[in-house]
């Protein structure tokens, strides 16, 4: 989990993540700050060696990766430019899939969001705002396990929409 | 009667074996409806049945060449069967993953930027499902290469097929545990590309100068245990790696949640000096309040 957390920070998802508040983004907070030798010291002399052999190919297994990966989009830059319009669509309920972006100077521009955007949106949204979603719908008690976890089924489903959306509307481009 | 008589009657035996296996998608269920994938998987499995049943039909059963040709002969009625059992485990979790039980939006999101690496253009993913929650437990390529094997011996290498992926069968529909799949997208990647023959040299020098002079030492069974581990730990780590950059740190989230890294960290911090410990529990304690 270090090392998902190691790389989330060089792809430049870590100043988003590092936003959110959320008991999941603390752990990795902290990981991050554990320097590998600790973990070594917490294992049996047994496994010990094995793990500081496991260590030293981890800059191999990046690599490899890298190479995989190189040319693929990472998706955090889009994902920081349109998290605060695709909240306000959670927060009304609205299946984020055709967004209205205000760009400045009274100029809305519509746009759509990639996969990758929208299950970090929806994620996110479950993790730190779903509160937000349900004080605004009457009757909603956010202390109630069963009502909360409605809510988040809605949020998966709304998310799965507009994933389904999305793609719909890349393959009628591709007409 | 001479044990080369009952090739015949093995050869019946496996044909009837087959037949039954594959009726579960030969014609597939026309009561639900299937992703493109499961569509092609369940073709696949037909297509493989015909030509198993066309090897079996035309099966030499006189034989009279040599002992070591008969035991030859058995091997590979062995090999089929032993393949279509393996197959046998993935058929009705496949038919039961319809696209109103399986996250079907979030597979297609998740392979289409797969696609966009280069020599992954063509993949595809069949999701079937596990009665175990072990989502990163379900390692696609078992299945693939007892297919590869049976399509080899019955002249099937053609017919292209989907990857399989397995999902817990009650999650179909969420979003979020569903993030995990991206793991398994892994193992599929790092057998493609083949890199477990490329981190080999990595894993060999790593574990002598670690274990040192007893690495050199140890017998085979001992030095094939090391580094088979470490090589799966490297898989492990390769996938994880692969799938938080394929859809970012959800993927993370979910782990986090599923595996309750929380718990898991906090007994750790026991061993860890007494400023880590510290500084978990505080920032647990902040974000639990």
């Amino acid at each position: 989990v270090k090392e998902q957390a190691e790389l989330l920070k060089r792809l430049d998802w870590w100043r988003h993540v590092q936003m959110i508040q959320s008991r999941s983004v603390a752990i990795l907070g902290v990981l991050v700050t554990i320097p590998n030798e600790e973990f070594l010291k917490i294992e049996t002399t047994e496994r010990r060696p094995l793990l500081e052999a496991f260590l030293q190919i981890i800059p191999e297994i990046s690599s490899q990766l890298g190479k995989i990966t190189s040319g693929l989009d990472v998706g955090a830059h889009q994902f920081g430019n349109l998290w605060p319009v695709m909240e306000q669509y959670f927060d009304n309920g609205i299946v984020p899939s055709t967004i209205n972006v205000d760009v400045g100077n009274g100029i809305i521009e519509q746009a759509h969001p990639s996969a990758v955007t929208i299950i970090n949106a929806a994620f996110r949204y479950y993790l730190e705002k779903l509160d937000n979603l349900m004080l605004r719908i009457k009757n909603q008690d956010i202390q109630s396990i069963e009502t909360r976890s409605y809510w988040i089924n809605k949020v998966q489903s709304w998310a799965a929409k507009a994933l389904e959306d999305v793609s719909l509307i890349e393959k009628i481009n591709l007409w | 009667v001479l044990l080369r008589d009952q090739i015949a009657q093995e050869a019946s035996a496996l044909y009837g074996f087959v037949e039954s296996i594959s009726s579960a998608c030969t014609p597939p269920p026309r009561s639900v409806a299937f992703t493109d994938a499961s569509e092609r998987l369940f073709q696949y499995i037909a297509a493989l049945s015909t030509k198993t049943k066309q090897y079996l039909k035309d099966y030499p059963v006189e034989l009279e060449g040599s002992e070591e040709q008969f035991i030859e002969s058995r091997r590979e009625l062995s090999t089929i069967r032993i393949a279509w059992r393996e197959i046998h485990q993935f058929i009705k979790p496949a038919v039961h993953a319809d696209t109103l039980n399986q996250p079907t939006a979030l597979i297609a999101a998740m392979l289409q930027r797969l696609k966009q690496l280069p020599g992954f253009e063509a993949s595809d993913f069949a999701i079937f499902h596990t009665d175990t929650f072990d989502y990163l437990q379900v390692n696609p390529v078992f299945v693939n290469q007892a297919a590869a094997g049976l399509a080899a011996i019955v002249g099937a290498e053609g017919i292209s097929k989907p990857i399989l992926i397995g999902i817990p069968s009650s999650q179909g529909t969420k979003l979020f545990l569903n993030c995990l799949v991206a793991h398994e997208m892994g193992h599929y990647v790092f057998g493609q590309r083949h890199l477990r023959p490329l981190l080999i040299a990595e894993i060999e020098s790593a574990l002598r100068q670690t274990l040192g002079n007893k690495y050199a030492g140890q017998g085979l069974q001992d030095r094939s245990f090391h580094f088979g581990l470490l090589a799966k730990w490297a898989e492990e780590l390769f996938c994880d790696l692969f799938a938080t950059y394929l859809i970012g740190p959800s993927y993370s989230f979910a782990y986090v949640e599923l595996f309750d890294v929380a718990k898991v960290s906090a007994r750790q911090a026991l061993h860890w000096p007494q400023l880590w410990i510290l500084s978990i529990i505080c920032i647990l304690r902040t974000h639990s309040a």
